[in-house]
């Protein structure tokens, strides 16, 4: 490509080195110089645009980074696991009803044989549609970093200690999920039924992504405080169909199972 | 080094990081069947099997595919006797300017190798991310139905 021209494809990426630790150990001590690679969906699209870091360290050799497993009632689901792995993977379907249905329109089928869930959470994109739904399924983060191992509340994700490395999700058993992504990009709905609660979360729509028990679609709405107001849609027409959207999400988790 | 199976031939490739599969394929092995198009794992042009399952050459490393078998356009068929997918997409006039085929071709091989007779709808999903502005899907999904029944009769 001649100077001057601006090249739309074939970006290359600037030299970095490549760290292949094999123990969580060794990974802890390379996270201040190196971070995190995975399936690297996000990575290469950061490079592609100049921004190469000088390391990064190939995560996926880690033991149970890659691994989906039953612990008792939780779900673990180790953080270089893919969108595909999830999508395949019976007991994920077994533990949270109708993840199936809602997984196998995210992203494309590239995207998800690549792309995972500890690179979903990292990239602290507010459109992803993982953060809604796990916020809904009131899921823990297990993290590490040097003083050890320890879950969050999903909800504290953006405040995990500096320099920890994601290595898991949890999630507990026994949930029905729908998300309402009809309306995309203006405004979505994560939903989980458990037992008689629904917990709902909200993205796209509000100034971050939310979740809060789901009795009345109206008070649902009224903790949410910051719609946002742009080219997608107006604040007026976001805090208009959100009570829609809410309702049909608890009419579709309340129908009896199997009819949803 | 990073060693590979590339279209069932051992091969070697450089081991620097920053390689990216799909500029590797078309500038150091002359694979150009697959199109680096919008360089952003959107459009599908650039799909390559990684252990038969759809990758996007523009947004993989070369080390991310080690000991992997890759397969490219390349390795289906021949100009006097085309793989049953490129006959129907011939027959089906399941192409106009080509620049989506190659993808669109790996994407529903892959399908076919695990799931040898998918509805319509599966031929959808799994054609899904792989983009096309010529011809407007109908013609491409009649091919790859039809290449399915080809392809139980003689297999390829």
């Amino acid at each position: 490509m001649a100077d001057g021209l601006i090249a739309r494809s074939r970006h290359r990426i600037g030299p970095f080195h490549l760290h292949r630790p094999s123990s969580l150990a060794e990974a802890l001590d390379l996270l201040p110089t190196a971070a995190p690679i995975a399936g690297g969906v996000e990575w290469v699209e950061v490079m592609k645009r100049g921004g190469t870091p000088a390391a990064l360290q190939d995560i996926t050799k880690l033991p149970d980074l890659a691994t989906i497993r039953q612990e008792g009632e939780w779900l673990r689901l180790g953080a270089a696991v893919t969108h595909r792995q999830l999508l395949i993977d019976p007991i994920v379907e077994g533990a949270v009803g109708g993840f199936r249905h809602v997984w196998r329109e995210i992203g494309n089928p590239r995207i998800r044989a690549q792309g995972t869930l500890g690179g979903n959470l990292a990239a602290s994109n507010p459109v992803y549609d993982l953060l809604p739904v796990l916020l809904a399924l009131e899921a823990q983060l297990e993290v590490a970093d040097a003083s050890g191992t320890q879950c969050l509340p999903i909800q504290a994700l953006a405040q995990r200690p500096r320099h920890s490395l994601i290595l898991a999700v949890r999630v507990r058993a026994g949930a029905q999920l729908v998300f309402d992504r009809s309306l995309r990009p203006v405004i979505g709905i994560a939903a989980v039924r458990r037992e008689s609660s629904i917990q709902a979360a909200i993205v796209w729509a509000q100034a971050e992504v939310r979740a809060a028990p789901l009795d009345d679609p109206a008070d649902w709405c009224d903790q949410l405080p910051h719609w946002v107001d742009d080219a997608h849609g107006t604040a007026i027409y976001r805090a208009a169909v959100a009570p829609v959207l809410a309702a049909r999400a608890r009419a579709r988790l309340l129908l009896p199972v199997g009819a949803a | 080094m990073t060693q590979l199976v590339l279209n069932g031939r051992a091969v070697t490739a450089p081991a620097d990081p920053q390689l990216l599969l799909g500029l590797w394929l078309r500038d150091s092995q002359g694979l150009t069947g697959l199109k680096l198009a919008c360089d952003q794992g959107v459009c599908g042009a650039c799909t390559v099997l990684v252990n038969d399952q759809p990758m996007g050459a523009c947004h993989l490393f070369v080390w991310q595919v080690e000991g992997q078998r890759v397969e490219t356009i390349e390795s289906l068929g021949s100009p006097t006797r085309l793989h049953p997918l490129q006959q129907a997409f011939h027959d089906h006039g399941a192409l106009q300017c080509g620049f989506c085929t190659p993808g669109m071709i790996l994407a529903a091989l892959a399908l076919l190798r695990v799931n040898p007779h998918p509805t319509r709808e599966e031929v959808q999903a799994a054609l899904s991310g792989n983009l096309c502005r010529c011809t407007g899907y109908r013609p491409i999904i009649d091919a790859v139905l039809a290449a399915a029944e080809a392809m139980a009769e003689s297999p390829p």
